[in-house]
């Protein structure tokens, strides 16, 4: 009778380990140690959370038949794993960050493959009444109304515009992060920061794609949309293997073609339209747009 | 031959010195019985002679072997004897399996496990008991399957520590029986201690009487207990043998 | 309240019809775990018994230093292993960064204090006449150490199956070394804070009930099984 308690005990312990390693892979080879043969980046929340990443990742899948593994990091992390070699490219969106990646060695070059804009969201009846006010005339106004704004606060490529717009406001960054409670610093991702923004009744900066993904849960409103400070690109940057021991250069080169393909141009440029009613991005076919 | 040769053994716990220079010899087949008051040091002599307990300041030499100088043979002097302790602890599996494990331990084949295991039982009155929980067993019992467990060997030195204390009259005859079987069957030698003189007397081929740490008297049971060689001696075995005369009338 | 309800439905709606993507974060979750649990029970039994049974100087310090780790930060250990199994790192040309490989070597070095403390704890409360009368009648050191952890055995259960809530509840190390990758190192605990920090409260919930679950069948065995130890302790 022991035994067999025994042995029904280590048939168990045996499957669910062989389900739980099986099922580690759903689709595709089962490999769970070594991730040879897969493609990994980084990428920056606002284009994860739209959803637009999930979309592409099973179509390039299919069509090159590479898995690709998907780390959802803001752009300061997601550098660093750059830096380190634990992925293999990066598609974020801060254009003076990735110029000195790639002056230092670790990317090869930059290649935008899709751009939207951002804007300043906030409560429908914009209470600091900063609407229509070009970007840098918003912040001065939250600024001196200390109207509750909440930034990314995570050196994401968001939180790098943002300081961007205040520097251009003519303020010091850290007279901002002290000038007290109403500056909120969130450190979430994207569609987290525009909930919290929602919650707290309060003014952030958003890319487009991601605040129109949102917009039905959040309940914000477009307030500032104008501005050439307020461009949003995306570039996607392949690790160069010099530099960075490991990095798969290859297969990274291969989904970088993939994205400014037309095709998948097309399926940029389409995606979120049935949904959202509008383009969530702008292709740009490895070209920096201009305005 | 010796079978163990001790000189001037000194055991601390801390503080306390538990062994105060023991020194004794003891030849091959002779039956050793230690006697002496609780607290004596009985169980620590024992044990150390055991080897349970490395950590003392003396010489010793088991089947002529030194055991402190020769540390890596210490595994195989321990499995030519056997300990039963004061009150024995059975495993928690099957009367069987509890008398087994040294010879499982010793990798003797299944067979031979089979046939020794069912011969020492018997020995001992508790064949029937084979497929019973060993922690179901009452004290007697327990005590019975200890000793099993420790002749299942054949080990060349025996050592008990009071292994009839907590029995009633008739189990306790019953492990003399067997006791004296195996001595004279197999010429074991035998190291007791007991707090039953009377016992003592009839087992015992040398008589040891320890008190507070030292071996103050060995001796054949007649020079012990008729020529006690001081008055501490005398008073522990006059009280002890009064005692035993009470409870038996009482 | 609406919300919540909407939640609870839904979540049951997940799990009664086997949504593959819940199934799947499901069972990598206990696949994971349970091979960290494993390798982590294969250490310290041996370990656990020599620690036990050798007397060495420090040895009380050894088992207060073991004892505090017992609850280290998972994040702390999940930056250590981090650092150590990045590309940038000494072990880095092992590529194991963001697998569940990782994520199970991670969670072993997680609980292993935990289980080798308990199971010191359970062999030091057997009654030391076991080991005794083990060495008595001629049992090396290594099976005198054997037949302890089986006299001791649901004591050493226990520290096993403490081990293993140890480790599926985790989320600190699993999201700094798994990278929470759909598809590939998502478990339970990474989808949940995912999900609940974009807001999809719905699979969120469903998540967290299955983890629930599963907590409370690691109770239930617990207590089983401590029952079961009282009665054979008399």
């Amino acid at each position: 009778m022991k035994n067999f308690k025994n042995i029904a005990l280590s048939i168990l312990l045996i499957t669910a380990m062989l389900a739980g390693l099986s099922g580690c892979d759903s689709g595709g080879d089962s490999n769970i140690i070594p991730a040879q043969g897969r493609l990994r980046i980084a990428t920056t929340t606002s284009l994860y959370d739209t959803g637009l990443w999930n979309a592409l990742e099973d179509r390039f899948e299919e069509e090159e038949g590479i898995r690709l593994d998907i780390l959802y990091a803001g752009t300061g992390i997601a550098l660093e794993y750059g830096r380190r070699g634990d992925v293999d490219a990066v598609a974020v969106h801060a254009k003076a960050t990735e110029e000195q990646f790639i002056a230092d060695g670790y990317g090869i070059e930059r290649i935008p493959f899709a751009y939207n804009y951002f804007v300043i969201v906030g409560p429908a009846e914009d209470p600091a009444g900063i609407a229509d006010l070009s970007p840098e005339e918003a912040f001065k106004k939250l600024y001196d109304t200390q109207t509750t704004f909440i930034s990314r606060g995570d050196a994401s490529g968001t939180h790098t515009k943002e300081k961007a717009i205040w520097k251009a406001a003519g303020y010091d960054y850290e007279e901002v992060t002290s000038a007290g409670s109403w500056y909120v610093e969130a450190g979430k991702g994207m569609g987290p920061t525009l909930q919290m923004a929602s919650e707290m009744d309060g003014y952030t900066l958003s890319d487009m794609g991601t605040f129109l993904a949102y917009k039905g849960e959040t309940g914000l409103v477009t307030v500032v949309d104008e501005g050439s400070i307020l461009l949003n690109v995306y570039s996607f940057i392949v690790i160069d293997p010099d530099k960075v021991e490991g990095a798969d250069a290859e297969k990274a080169q291969i989904l970088a073609d993939f994205l400014v393909s037309d095709e998948i141009q097309q399926f940029i440029k389409d995606y979120g339209t049935a949904d959202y009613g509008d383009s969530l991005f702008i292709p740009c076919a490895g070209n920096e747009p201009t305005s | 031959m010796l079978h163990v040769e001790a000189t001037h053994l000194v055991k601390k716990a801390g503080e306390a010195v538990l062994l105060k220079g023991v020194s004794l010899r003891i030849n091959k087949g002779e039956s050793f019985l230690l006697i002496g008051p609780t607290g004596a040091g009985k169980t620590t002599l024992l044990r150390l002679l055991g080897l349970l307990n490395s950590s003392f300041k003396g010489e010793l030499s088991i089947f002529g072997v030194d055991v402190i100088s020769n540390q890596g043979k210490q595994l195989e002097i321990r499995r030519k004897m056997a300990f039963v302790q004061q009150k024995p602890v059975a495993f928690s599996c099957s009367v069987f399996d509890n008398v087994a494990y040294p010879l499982k331990w010793r990798k003797i084949p299944r067979e031979e496990i089979t046939d020794r295991v069912g011969e020492v039982l018997d020995l001992v009155g508790m064949k029937e008991y084979s497929n019973r929980n060993a922690k179901t067993l009452s004290g007697g019992e327990t005590q019975r399957v200890a000793i099993a467990r420790a002749l299942v060997t054949r080990p060349e030195i025996l050592l008990l520590d009071e292994p009839t204390a907590n029995l009633d009259p008739n189990s306790a005859g019953r492990i003399e029986e067997v006791l004296t079987k195996v001595v004279q069957e197999h010429k074991t030698t035998l190291i007791m201690s007991t707090h039953d003189l009377v016992q003592a007397q009839r087992l015992a081929e040398v008589v040891g009487v320890m008190i507070d740490g030292k071996l103050v008297q060995t001796g054949t049971p007649q020079e012990v207990f008729h020529a006690p060689q001081n008055s501490q001696i005398a008073r522990f075995i006059g009280f002890k043998l009064a005692e035993q005369d009470f409870n038996r009338i009482v | 309240m609406g919300e919540l309800w909407q939640g609870i439905i839904r979540a049951l709606e997940l799990i009664v019809t086997f949504d593959p993507e819940v199934m799947a974060i499901t069972f990598r979750s206990l696949g994971i775990s349970t091979s960290a649990c494993l390798i982590a029970t294969l250490i310290c039994l041996p370990l656990g018994s020599l620690i036990h049974f050798t007397n060495f100087k420090g040895k009380n310090l050894l088992v207060s230093l073991i004892q505090t780790f017992y609850s280290l930060p998972t994040v702390l250990v999940g930056l250590l292993v981090f650092i150590l199994f990045s590309r940038a790192g000494p072990f880095g040309n092992l590529n194991l960064m963001f697998t569940p490989a990782l994520m199970i070597i991670g969670q072993s070095l997680l609980v292993m204090p935990l289980m080798l403390g308990l199971i010191i704890s359970a062999l030091v409360s057997l009654d030391k006449t076991v080991a005794d009368t083990a060495f008595s009648l001629g049992a090396s050191r290594f099976q005198a150490g054997l037949l302890s952890l089986k006299e001791a055995r649901y004591a050493v259960i226990t520290s096993v199956i403490m081990g293993f809530g140890r480790a599926i509840s985790e989320v600190g190390l699993a999201m700094m070394v798994g990278g929470n990758i759909r598809g590939f190192t998502r478990i339970l605990t990474t989808a949940i804070s995912l999900e609940t920090s974009k807001g999809d409260i719905e699979l969120s919930l469903a998540l967290g009930f299955i983890l629930l679950l599963i907590s409370l069948a690691i109770n239930v065995i617990l207590s089983q099984l401590q029952r079961v130890e009282k009665s054979a302790a008399r």
